[in-house]
């Protein structure tokens, strides 16, 4: 060939073209892959555009964030299309009080990042091989609505399971999902921190009870005016495992915390292993044992029973008005909890509830208990607050939740100024008929045991009518059982009923990691019937970023991110607020938005199901035919805006009656531009709509009041309970009525649930329980054989970026969080982490970013343990639990954790996504907190027990920890040149 | 360089030749850094006389080698049936979309803007998407940027179709002046991140079909810098 080479002029002039360019103009005939993308345009038109881009300059847009949970207010900055800077919303103070976070900050980074995805995907590998294939949208929609359809032929529509994760944006998912025929919808909230609403959810029918530190809040003064109430009442806040200056989902809480402290002399104690972020402004930190937290709460409502005295100012600690108008069942709860006070622990050989039994148990000193009981009853108004890391995660968080209610209301701290509110109850509705419940009342037939039953679809769920009746919140944590041994109904009219968790939608989330044991996870997905097919038959992942869960899925999605699409912030705050999520970015590349991904999908399951069944329980005048925007649907969502009564002191708006539910704009009720139904007790104003909150920087709020579990009775000239409660008795229930309905279904049909059956308990107590907590020797008498050999207590803590996702900015990834995220990273071992062949070796790979630069998972141990293990800070360690399961972390030395505890940040570890940018590459020596947690989820709601487990300690090599890990570690995926492009 | 090599007094028909080379190449390389190739396009690359007639005769050696390896992986995959293909596009996948960060990211923004933290529509899109208004063009769909690779070479294409036209027109000035831009456009754009996409493609693609693509693209943009500086210092 080398001979006949010849010189470029040679090469033209061989004519090889020639019979081109005569044939036909240039322009034809170029064989063109596909059509163009760039369009020649007149220049009038080219003028256009860019006058409109410099006329544009900056555009100042509102929206709200979702980099955590706190989904603040946003100001935003677009300029040439882009994000070009975020702020906070100076015009909507609530929350971050108007500043933007390093998380919301970050925000810019996740918007173009390099990890976002991009286009469908179809997995074309096996799962968990990382194998995929960009497809159409066309393809993706009609593989998997047909898909859905035939599963809905094989097993009925009750076998698709949508988990909408921890963006709270999901109603056009749940929409769809209970339209088909499913009332499997379910999301992030039961994997969070069930026990932890428990008792507010018995109690008020509310979920999370927090200080009243919100400041400033609109109220309505005695002229009539509303004017901003800045004045903080609070004097004692004691937060127990609850770390608000950290990652929560209320911000409003550090700064009012501060601000209550500073302005108002407030104490604040943190009680918690862990030396918190929030403990470094307490007056002083508890530093409890973990997982003792009932103790202490029991202990101080003893303390407070025994020692009240309403003669003493100094003892006056019971607020008996409230206990005798408002509370339902505190005599029976009341002799429940002393018929206790004389028995003996087994683990203590003390009496229960007593400070010297507290002190064996939590490992605070009496005086410190007694000094919390003391004080929090006199020094009103007070909070006791606890979270998610506390109750949250513990197997007996249902018992610490129950007595922290029954301390904030017996003390006469619920609902006052100063006081704790439940925010469940008080924040504005959202969401309406646009999520779609009403489909679930759709009357559906199935046939069992060979006799036709009829009900109502919502009586097909999965784990209300399974094995979970009482998990109100819904149960996800089970859901490795569930996909392997399939559903089967063993309450309500379909008993009897049995179906697969055939097909999976996962949206926004990333159970693997976030859900409990990966491993149990893994084995569910990667599951196999004997024909070699998937049980798992349909797996959807629907997300912007990319998470390990992704990595088993069927079919990849790319979800327009929260800068790209509408809906409604769903915040935490003290009285009716709402926030517009507003779309102030077109979508990169193929990302769709949610309407639009719910429409394209019900479009497509309606034609496949026309053609399948002859008609569709789709109906088009409910999705495509409706909701032509995404604006259409966030205005039905908002219909409901604020749905909270009219009541309180001072009343928001007198000029309504008192009592009835206000819907509307705040200036269309203030103003009476509104319809009244007595009837229903119902004033209607002008709705709230998306253009609405445009006009107002994208957020309106309605006025603040307290005291709102009462309403005025004129007839009688006094005060009656209701208002915000809608228990059955109307009054802050110490009765718990809310489980009658789950004994009557279990008595109907005669069997005890396994979570129930694990307490010894054939129905749910209607008052004062106890159990106690497992993997814990100082409290479990049948954990002390472990106590020798697993001698640390493992705990987990939220770091800052509350998402299992959002490390993967590269800001958030290099910030230090207290000792749980620091940065200690090998430069070598950051090497070998990306690459080792056959899941054994460890190979460098030039890779440059430094040592100890990036932000990793560590394992925090106190400097008294580390000492006799010779341990040093940055040492790689084994933490073992006694079931055998393994995980690998660098410790951090340090005084700010418990003696005798291990605490490792939640999610930050182990982490095995390429989508997770650095902290991919550290997943060899930081721990993931789910390897070690038991598959033993917690009895009435199921939640995961992130905080209960026990574990030894030794030092390790790389070399072994690589050999040891599960196989998943070790994959080098196909992905590779994260962050070094 | 010899004086045939520097073509010097092309005649009209032979730049129309010359212009239609490189906007064929170009479309090839547009093509490929757009889409999956389907088993139809291979076979067309397979039956390109560009391609055949650069690994029978062109002078430049390294450019000759990797169109012989190109056509020879292109056979590969052919001879390899469906799953061949599949794995070609799942390769596709993996060096240019993802899922998590593609191992090659062919966005010029992801490459070039080290103080913008390397993000897309960093500030070479910007450029980019300015040079294209300029030019009178604009991105039909929105599920690309202008700073894609094949964009870049689409623009190429684009503009060099023009430049033929312009000769057919009989306007010269407007031909040299599309050259110019070309010439710039390879300058301030192609040439300073094309190349590091490319090793990196070799470097981190599985694959010999993409492999040798990138060798080819690589030296095609260095010839064609090279012939474009020629053509203007002619001109």
């Amino acid at each position: 060939m080398t001979e006949k080479v010849i010189t470029r002029r040679g090469f033209i002039k061989l004519g090889i073209v020639a019979g081109l360019a005569v044939a036909a103009s240039a322009t034809i005939g170029l064989p063109v892959y596909e059509k163009l993308f760039l369009k020649q345009v007149p220049p009038e038109k080219i003028k256009a555009i860019k006058e409109r881009i410099r006329r544009g300059g900056v555009q100042v847009k509102y929206t709200a964030c979702v980099m955590c949970a706190a989904e603040c207010a946003l100001e935003v900055w677009v300029k040439d299309g882009r994000v070009v800077r975020i702020y906070g919303n100076p015009h909507l103070t609530y929350n971050s009080g108007g500043a933007a976070c390093a998380k919301a900050v970050s925000g810019l980074q996740l918007q173009y990042s390099p990890y976002r995805i991009q286009y469908p995907l179809k997995r074309v590998g096996e799962r968990g091989e990382g194998k995929f294939i960009r497809i159409s949208w066309d393809q993706a929609i009609d593989e998997i609505a047909k898909k859905l359809v035939e599963i809905k032929k094989k097993y009925g529509p009750e076998a698709l399971l949508t988990d909408t994760g921890d963006v709270t944006d999901r109603d056009q998912y749940w929409r769809l999902t209970f339209a088909f025929g499913s009332p499997n919808a379910v999301e992030h909230g039961a994997i969070c921190d069930t026990p932890r609403r428990h008792g507010p959810k018995l109690i008020v029918n509310g979920k999370r009870w927090e200080p009243d530190i919100l400041r400033p809040v609109p109220v309505r003064m005695p002229d009539g005016s509303i004017q901003w109430y800045n004045k903080h009442d609070a004097k004692l806040i004691i937060y127990v495992g609850w770390n608000p200056f950290t990652a929560t989902r209320i911000v409003w809480e550090n700064i009012g915390t501060v601000r209550a402290k500073a302005e108002n002399g407030c104490k604040v104690y943190v009680i918690d292993p862990g030396f918190s972020n929030t403990a470094t402004l307490a007056d002083k930190w508890f530093p409890i044992r973990a997982g003792t937290d009932a103790d202490l709460f029991a202990a101080m409502l003893r303390y407070i029973l025994e020692h009240d005295n309403p003669q003493d100012p100094n003892r006056q600690y019971i607020n008996y008005e409230v206990i005798e108008k408002y509370v339902e069942g505190w005599s029976e709860f009341l002799e429940a909890f002393k018929s206790w006070w004389d028995k003996i622990d087994p683990v203590t050989g003390k009496k229960y509830f007593t400070l010297e039994w507290a002190e064996a148990r939590t490992g605070l000193p009496r005086e410190d208990i007694e000094k919390l009981a003391h004080e929090f009853g006199v020094m009103k108004p007070a909070a006791l607050i606890w979270g998610m890391q506390s109750p949250g995660h513990h197997y007996n968080g249902y018992v610490a939740s129950i007595l922290g209610c029954v301390l904030n209301i017996i003390t006469g701290n619920f609902e006052i100024p100063g006081g704790v509110i439940d925010t469940e109850i008080v924040k504005s509705s959202k969401g309406g008929t646009a999520t779609g419940k009403q489909f679930n009342k759709r009357k559906v037939k199935r046939i069992i045991n060979g006799v036709e039953v009829e009900a109502e679809q919502e009586k097909l769920h999965y784990a209300w009518y399974g094995d979970w009746p009482a998990a109100w919140d819904d149960v996800v944590g089970d859901l490795p059982r569930m996909i392997m041994e399939g559903i089967t109904l063993k309450y309500g009219p379909f008993r009897g009923h049995k179906y697969p968790i055939a097909a999976y939608i996962l949206r926004t989330g990333n159970t693997l990691v976030t859900a409990g044991p990966v491993y149990k996870f893994i084995e569910a997905f990667m599951a196999k019937n004997p024909d070699g097919t998937y049980k798992l038959e349909l797996f959807v992942y629907i997300d912007t970023i990319f998470l390990e869960s992704g990595l088993y899925a069927d079919y990849v999605l790319p979800e327009a991110s929260y800068l790209e699409r509408m809906s409604l912030s769903d915040i935490y705050p003290t009285h009716p607020i709402i926030f517009l999520r507003d779309a102030v970015v077109e979508p990169l590349f193929e990302a769709k938005k949610p309407t639009e991904i719910m429409n394209m999908l019900a479009k497509k399951i309606y034609e496949y199901e026309m053609k399948e069944f002859g008609r569709s329980d789709i109906d088009p005048k409910e999705f495509w035919e409706k909701y032509k925007t995404e604006e259409d649907f966030v205005n039905e969502m908002l219909q409901v805006a604020p749905g909270r009564p009219n009541v309180g002191r001072p009343l928001p708006f007198p000029n309504q009656p008192e009592g009835y539910i206000l819907y509307g704009t705040p200036e269309s009720l203030d103003e009476g531009r509104v319809v009244i139904d007595h009837e229903k007790k119902v004033v209607r104003g002008e709705p709230v709509t998306v253009e609405y909150l445009r006009k107002h920087y994208g957020g309106t709020m309605w006025p603040m009041s307290w005291y709102r579990y009462r309403e005025w009775d004129a007839e009688k000239n006094d005060w009656k309970s209701g208002g915000i409660i809608t228990t059955k008795t109307k009054k802050l229930e110490l009765k718990f009525h809310k489980y009658e309905t789950y004994n009557k279904l279990v008595e109907e049909a005669g069997v005890i649930p396994l979570s129930w059956k694990v307490l010894g308990w054939e129905k749910l107590p209607l008052t004062f329980y106890w159990f106690e907590t497992v993997w814990n020797y100082y409290t479990n008498p049948e954990y002390a054989k472990y106590r020798e050999e697993y001698p640390f207590q493992l705990i987990c803590a939220r770091v800052h970026h509350a998402m299992s996702g959002t490390q993967m900015c590269e800001w958030l990834a290099q910030t230090p969080a207290e000792g749980l995220w620091i940065p200690l990273s090998e430069q070598f071992e950051l090497k070998m982490a990306e690459t080792i062949p056959g899941g054994k070796e460890i190979v460098n790979v030039a890779k440059s970013l430094p040592k100890n630069t990036w932000c990793i998972g560590t394992a925090q141990i106190n400097r008294v343990d580390a000492e006799k293990y010779g341990i040093k800070t940055g040492d790689l360690i084994v933490l073992e639990n006694p079931l055998g399961r393994k995980a690998v972390a660098k410790a951090y030395v340090c005084e700010t954790v418990r003696p005798g505890v291990i605490r490792i940040g939640f999610a930050t570890g182990g982490r095995f996504s390429p989508g997770l940018g650095g902290t991919y590459y550290h997943r060899l020596y930081t721990p993931n907190h789910s390897e070690l947690v038991d598959y033993k989820l917690s009895p009435i709601m199921g939640q995961p027990c992130f905080a209960d487990m026990i574990v030894k300690v030794r030092k390790t090599t790389i070399e072994e920890a690589v050999n040891m890990l599960p196989e998943y570690y070790r994959i080098q995926f196909r992905i590779e040149g994260v962050g070094t492009i | 360089m010899s004086e045939e090599e520097n073509l010097p007094n092309l005649s009209e028909k032979e730049y129309i030749s010359l212009l239609l080379f490189r906007a064929q190449i170009y479309s090839i390389l547009r093509n490929i850094f757009l889409f999956e190739p389907s088993r139809e396009y291979l076979n067309n690359l397979l039956q390109d006389r560009f391609l055949n007639k650069i690994i029978e005769v062109y002078p430049e050696k390294c450019l000759r080698d990797s169109a012989s390896d190109f056509l020879e992986a292109v056979m590969e995959i052919l001879r390899g049936g469906e799953n061949a293909l599949i794995d070609t596009w799942a390769e596709y996948t993996r060096l240019f979309i993802g899922p998590g960060p593609p191992a090659t990211p062919p966005y010029e923004s992801l490459w070039i803007d080290e103080h913008e933290a390397r993000r897309y529509k960093g500030e070479a899109w910007l450029k980019v998407r300015d040079w294209l208004l300029d030019e009178g063009l604009i991105l039909e769909s929105q599920t690309i940027l202008e700073d894609h690779a094949g964009i870049e070479f689409e623009y190429m294409m684009v503009s060099t179709i023009k430049a033929v036209e312009m000769l057919e027109k009989n306007d010269r000035t407007g031909f040299i002046n599309i050259l110019i831009k070309q010439k710039k456009f390879l300058e301030e754009h192609l040439i300073t991140w094309i190349i590091k996409l490319c090793d990196a493609i070799e470097q981190k693609s599985h694959s010999s079909f993409y492999k040798s693509f990138a060798r080819f693209t690589k030296y095609f943009i260095k010839e064609d810098e090279d012939l474009l500086k020629q053509i203007l210092n002619n001109l």
